[in-house]
């Protein structure tokens, strides 16, 4: 069993009197601790294929299975629980939380597991330092730069040692330097504690930090490469 | 999310859109003061108004009469009496008979009204003397005197008046002390038209002076009702007057163990045929028209803190739009439906009771002010004052703030339960 399973995706969305296909029917694999990156123009709906495997969105046929739950079919209730302790989610435009300091920041997921501060700022602190934070911890977002709010947002996603991690266009707002230095941290600690990692983007230069790329086109996966393995066509 | 947790960021929360959070607490202290103050002000008019009534009479007797319109037998005799002892939630019955009598101490006399009462009785109708002691049944033609009623002692040979004589008498230490049904006893005038025989008098004493008091008691002389019955007695058989053995009481007063049961006693009475009496009539009626104002000044304070209310509500919705990207980005990261439930209307409820508090201590204030600044303006000296807060409404005051700051967060939170995250995190 792998530890995503995408079953013949598709969704549908009514704009008025016209039906738009989103998604034409998705499926595709993905393994504990594989970086996979899902790859597409705008438009492509690769978007839209993050948010139902994160839950966020149901789809109108088929199904989503994270180890083995069926996260299409969860109340928001379930989900809620679900996500709180298997999935970390990076944001392209960080979305940390103004008010608090980093290390606040990356122990809220801490927080809504119920976990006390002491535990959680420990655990906070030590991630911060892995993510090259160790002198931030009591900045505030508006106090730090682009490449350094995304590390806090990897931190705050990984902090929870979730099996799965979302990362939504997590470079799209850095530039081509920063966006390196933030791919590399991210995998790196991925594979370090085994982690599957699903990274939606339109950014082709991604893709050699993938274990596996999934290409969508229209709503289709045009094609799905895996690292040393040849392409192979799906119909 | 544990509950500490759930504070800390509420607080911060509130904290961080202070000038908001100031204003929306300042609309909830006017409301609650509002509301303590007016609720104060019927409250302390009730407590006056029974101020009023207890120093009138006691609350808790019923006086009964006979039923003067006729119908059934309502006379106030011996078994009357009795079965006035076995109504439920009596405690004691006062049963007098009043006999205008002479009574005369060496070169003093007196024309006082006795009343002859049951001995057992006078305990619990609160007599109680400044000299000597309650009367007992030994104590054969014995007397109690009200403190007052000595002033109508007088010397009938002295030119002067009556009324302008000043009598001292130790009415305790008199030698000896003579009471008679003769009303021409001891006056130098005798009337010699009648050919009426005179009964003798009986020798009497004074056994206590009762405490001074501004009820009828004051005035009052009480003697044993058996006593005064076979003086009355004794006394027509001399002159040939008729006497109704059957004893028949002129005044009857019942005491009733708890102000809430006189109503009850009161009914049972006139379900018998009775006529009653009693303060709690009239206390009754007083506390309609207190318990109409107060409703009345309740409300006009419940409309502010309505209007408070309003504003949590207001000001909770604000804070969604302003949040919805923060919700959506909690619910994305995990934290459960009812935290983010939890966390609005533990916000909204902070603000009701902060400003509760508050109010709760402007009122204390408020009140103060209108007790000192009303005591000079009607002149009252050491009354309770205009305004009154008990407990109960302080901790009333409160409560009903809290409250009403959950019910106005209630739906935001519930709106902020059900944001859709994908939408909350796509709002820029």
């Amino acid at each position: 069993m792998s530890l995503i399973e995408v079953k013949d995706i598709k969704k549908v969305y009514r704009l008025g009197s016209e039906k738009v296909h989103a998604l034409r029917g998705v499926s595709f694999n993905i393994e504990a601790g594989e970086v996979c990156v899902i790859l597409g123009k705008s438009g492509s709906g690769k978007s839209t294929l993050l948010n139902m495997m994160a839950g966020l969105e149901k789809p109108t046929k088929g199904s989503v299975k994270i180890k083995g739950e069926a996260v299409t079919k969860m109340s928001e209730k379930r989900l809620a629980i679900f996500r709180q302790k298997n999935v970390g989610f990076i944001f392209q435009s960080y979305n940390l939380m103004g008010a608090l300091t980093a290390l606040e920041n990356v122990a809220m997921p801490l927080t809504f597991r119920g976990i006390g501060s002491k535990r959680r700022n420990a655990a906070a602190k030590k991630m911060l330092e892995n993510v090259g934070l160790g002198d931030r911890v009591k900045h505030k977002p508006n106090q730090m730069s682009g490449g350094q709010q995304q590390r806090v947002g990897i931190a705050r996603a990984l902090v929870g040692k979730a099996e799965v991690v979302f990362a939504d266009e997590p470079t799209g707002n850095l530039d081509s330097k920063t966006s390196a230095e933030v791919m590399k941290l991210m995998v790196d600690i991925c594979k370090h504690n085994n982690q599957a990692l699903v990274i939606v983007t339109h950014d082709g230069s991604v893709g050699q930090y993938a274990d596996k790329i999934v290409s969508i086109l229209d709503g289709e996966v045009q094609n799905i490469v895996v690292k040393g393995e040849k392409k192979h066509e799906q119909a | 999310m544990n509950s500490i947790d759930l504070f800390l960021m509420g607080i911060r929360n509130l904290w961080r859109r202070k000038a908001r959070t100031f204003l929306t607490v300042l609309g909830v202290i006017i409301g609650t003061t509002a509301i303590i103050v007016m609720v104060s002000l019927g409250l302390g008019m009730e407590r006056a108004f029974m101020e009023q009534m207890e120093q009138m009479g006691s609350l808790t007797n019923v006086t009964v009469y006979k039923n003067w319109e006729g119908g059934s037998d309502t006379e106030l005799n011996q078994k009357a009496i009795e079965s006035f002892k076995n109504i439920e939630n009596v405690e004691a019955v006062l049963a007098q008979k009043n006999s205008y009598m002479k009574i005369s101490t060496g070169k003093y006399i007196a024309s006082l009204g006795i009343n002859g009462v049951d001995l057992d009785a006078l305990e619990a109708f609160g007599f109680q003397t400044t000299e000597g002691r309650l009367l007992e049944e030994t104590d054969k033609n014995g007397l109690l005197f009200g403190a007052q009623a000595m002033n109508e002692f007088y010397n009938p040979r002295k030119k002067q008046n009556r009324w302008e004589q000043e009598v001292e008498i130790d009415l305790l230490e008199q030698k000896r002390m003579v009471i008679t049904t003769d009303q021409m006893y001891g006056e130098p005038v005798q009337d010699m038209s009648g050919d009426m025989k005179r009964p003798k008098p009986h020798d009497t004493k004074v056994v206590g002076i009762l405490a001074e008091s501004q009820d009828i008691r004051g005035w009052g002389i009480y003697m044993d009702i058996n006593d005064m019955q076979k003086i009355l007695e004794t006394d027509a058989k001399v002159t040939g007057q008729k006497f109704d053995k059957n004893l028949v009481y002129d005044d009857v007063t019942i005491k009733v163990n708890n102000v809430d049961n006189v109503a009850a006693v009161s009914e049972t009475l006139k379900v018998q045929g009775y006529q009653t009496w009693s303060m709690t009539d009239m206390l009754e009626e007083m506390r309609n028209t207190a318990r109409t104002i107060q409703l009345v000044l309740a409300g006009i304070g419940a409309v502010s803190l309505f209007v408070a209310a309003i504003g949590i509500t207001n000001t909770m919705v604000m804070s969604i739009y302003e949040r919805t990207r923060e919700i959506g980005v909690m619910k994305v990261l995990g934290s459960r439906l009812v935290d983010i439930k939890r966390l609005f209307l533990f916000e909204a409820a902070l603000i009701g009771g902060i400003g509760g508090l508050i109010g709760l201590g402007l009122s204390f204030g408020v009140s103060k002010l209108i007790n000192q600044l009303g005591a000079g303006a009607l002149g009252m000296e050491g009354g309770s004052g205009l305004s009154y807060i008990p407990v109960w409404l302080a901790a009333a005051g409160i409560g009903f703030s809290m409250l009403i700051g959950l019910i106005s967060g209630y739906y935001p939170a519930k709106r902020a339960m059900n944001l859709s995250a994908l939408d909350a995190i796509r709002t820029e």
